[in-house]
């Protein structure tokens, strides 16, 4: 069972409560669509394209996060990993999606082991962006359609 | 190894050739097999087996080339024993059943979980020897990491990849290929062959 923001803050203190703010989440999703372009250059390393999709699976998990009313307590240990889950449990992803995704937090901690990302990493990521990115987009437009005007 | 085990039966040793017997109904094993899968050498796997094997707990068959050995379904303890191991939420259990899905030749533990040098806090080396890739084996053990409130650091490498590490022969490497691992699907030395020798 995926934790909530709420659960998130209670158990983890991994949040803290602020206002919806369209300019920033207008931002995030620019980001995002400005990194899944980023991850579709061929003249850079797989590693980078992978890394790429990451941020943009991040970027749109802070836009539920603020659509919530929800901010990370950036610099705490995991807080990562807490707005990958709590963002997939507001938006109701499964936890295998969620599994994805965190898996593809932890390979990008270990950019410094001299681990070259794969062709199938880069297709399994891109992938995972996909339908998070779709399932965040149908909760946005049934819970915050004014966010996104 | 899950501790409760080891405390049970009387020592790790004991407890993880149990494990391994009991959470993988249908399979047998050769002594070396056997010892790879539990992370214990062959001389005190065959040392523990011998007396399991006379009280009728464990089967020893003969395949023609070697002793196989498997849990005796006939024994009044195999249930308990499978219904334990599996009550008992044991790592590596959890850890072989997220592996069955993976596209994998091979899953082994190496690092200090392997060697027995692990606490609670230490993280979990998982190599994955297969055509799956890395995110697809990362993700495989996201559940059994959460469940045990582990990080499991998968590595995730194909065959060819192996035996071009094994070739150049580099200290990771070589620390992987000398000390003791614990197979948890497949065997390492079905996939542990150098390039030079491959070819």
């Amino acid at each position: 069972m995926l934790r909530s923001p709420q659960q998130l803050q209670t158990e983890d203190k991994a949040f803290t409560p602020c206002a919806q703010d369209r300019g920033a989440i207008r931002r995030w999703i620019d980001a995002a669509v400005a990194k899944v372009a980023d991850s579709e250059l061929q003249t850079v390393s797989l590693s980078t394209r992978f890394e790429a999709v990451y941020d943009a699976i991040f970027n749109m998990a802070l836009v539920v996060l603020n659509a919530q009313g929800w901010k990370d307590r950036g610099g705490i240990p995991g807080h990562h990993a807490h707005v990958l889950e709590g963002a997939s449990a507001v938006i109701g992803a499964s936890e295998g999606l969620f599994y994805r995704i965190d898996a593809m937090r932890t390979l990008r901690n270990q950019k410094y082991d001299g681990i070259a990302r794969s062709a199938g990493d880069l297709e399994d990521a891109r992938r995972a962006y996909e339908e998070f990115s779709a399932v965040a987009a149908t909760w946005l437009q049934a819970t915050h359609p004014a966010l996104l005007r | 190894m899950n501790d409760s085990l080891a405390m049970l039966f009387g020592g790790q040793t004991k407890a993880r050739i149990l494990e391994v017997l009991a959470s993988r109904p249908g399979e047998s094993f050769h002594l070396r097999g056997l010892a790879h899968a539990a992370g214990m050498d062959s001389g005190n796997t065959s040392r523990i087996l011998r007396p399991l094997v006379r009280a009728g707990v464990v089967l020893e068959t003969d395949d023609g080339r070697a002793a196989r050995y498997a849990l005796n379904d006939r024994s009044p303890v195999a249930r308990p024993l499978r219904e334990l191991v599996a009550a008992a939420g044991s790592l590596m259990v959890d850890l072989r059943a997220a592996a069955v899905g993976l596209d994998a030749l091979y899953v082994g533990i190496f690092g200090s979980v392997a060697q027995g040098k692990d606490d609670v806090h230490s993280d979990v080396d998982v190599l994955v020897v297969g055509p799956a890739n890395s995110v697809q084996a990362q993700a495989a053990f996201k559940p059994v990491g959460r469940k045990h409130r582990r990080e499991i650091n998968t590595l995730a490498i194909t065959r060819e990849q192996l035996a071009q590490h094994l070739a150049e022969g580099g200290a990771f490497w070589s620390s992987v290929a000398t000390n003791r691992r614990i197979d948890i699907q497949g065997d390492w030395h079905d996939v542990a062959i150098p390039s030079t020798a491959a070819d």
